[in-house]
């Protein structure tokens, strides 16, 4: 497990375990691959990320078509015994929140915005870490980052032999 | 110390904590515009940063608001008692740090704001 994606599960398991009314925290890809979460009940996380990241889209592009030339800040479900909150966490990632009733809707969502600054922080020591280990390589070891850069050296190498 | 109820609302007007005998979701979007204007009021008068809002009621009830940043997000706290706590301010202090403990975890103290 990437050391940035077991940082957010216990991000997660901390949050779930402070707050006594809320069921679930649940991080997941925008395209509905669950990568971290953490639950004081039993979920299905592979169905759950699918689903909030359809209908964080959902709520996306209702947003678009309001007017905003922006995508949607969150998305608030609310059932008689359950509220789910879902948030943007960075560009390629997605928050879900559950909790019970008795969690009050502005606390969730404080717990939302939160629990989204410290993942994007995470996400960003993580790629900044990537990003040294990938410099502090010797050129040989280095993976070209695009195919023009892999095909340019080819070209390179040919014209020197 | 007689506390009807307190209420904890974000600065979008949404509860985010009761006890007591509160009004409620209805309730809780005026906590902002009044201690919003509460402060200009005080900033026009040249009268400093005001502590809390006190609205005083009939049957010796008081209504007491106050405004405090938790991470650079306001928080409103509204408290009903019927006679006026002693200990105002350190009694808000300790329902701040509720909040905060709540909201931020164990390194909550790092956040807070005044």
């Amino acid at each position: 497990m990437d050391k940035y994606k077991k940082a957010c599960r216990d991000e997660l398991e901390q949050l779930v375990a402070r707050e006594a009314n809320l069921n679930a925290a649940l991080l997941c890809s925008v395209d509905g691959l669950p990568v971290a979460y953490a639950a004081s009940v039993d979920i299905e996380a592979d169905a759950i990320a699918a689903m909030c990241s359809s209908m964080l889209s959902l709520g996306d592009a209702l947003a678009i078509q309001g007017g905003d030339d922006e995508e949607c800040i969150q998305v608030v479900t609310q059932s008689r015994g359950h509220t789910v909150a879902l948030i943007h966490a960075g560009t390629d990632m997605l928050l879900a929140l559950m909790g019970s009733s008795e969690l009050k809707l502005g606390m969730l969502l404080g717990h939302a915005r939160k629990e989204v600054e410290i993942i994007i922080d995470l996400m960003s020591k993580s790629e900044q870490e990537k990003q040294q280990i990938e410099e502090s390589k010797p050129a040989t070891q280095k993976q070209p980052a695009l195919l023009e850069e892999l095909v340019k050296r080819v070209m390179q190498e040919a014209q020197n032999r | 110390m007689d506390l009807i109820f307190i209420m904890v609302v974000n600065e979008e007007g949404l509860l985010m904590a009761e006890v007591g005998a509160s009004p409620g979701e209805d309730f809780a979007p005026y906590s902002s515009s009044i201690m919003e204007n509460a402060s200009k009021m005080a900033a026009i008068g040249q009268m400093g940063v005001p502590v809390c809002s006190a609205l005083v009621l009939e049957r010796g009830r008081m209504l007491i608001m106050h405004e405090t940043k938790l991470d650079g997000e306001s928080v409103y706290l509204s408290i009903l008692c019927r006679k006026v706590p002693a200990g105002v301010q350190s009694l808000i202090r300790k329902i701040v740090d509720c909040v905060a403990r709540a909201l931020l975890g164990h390194g909550y103290k790092e956040h807070l704001i005044g």
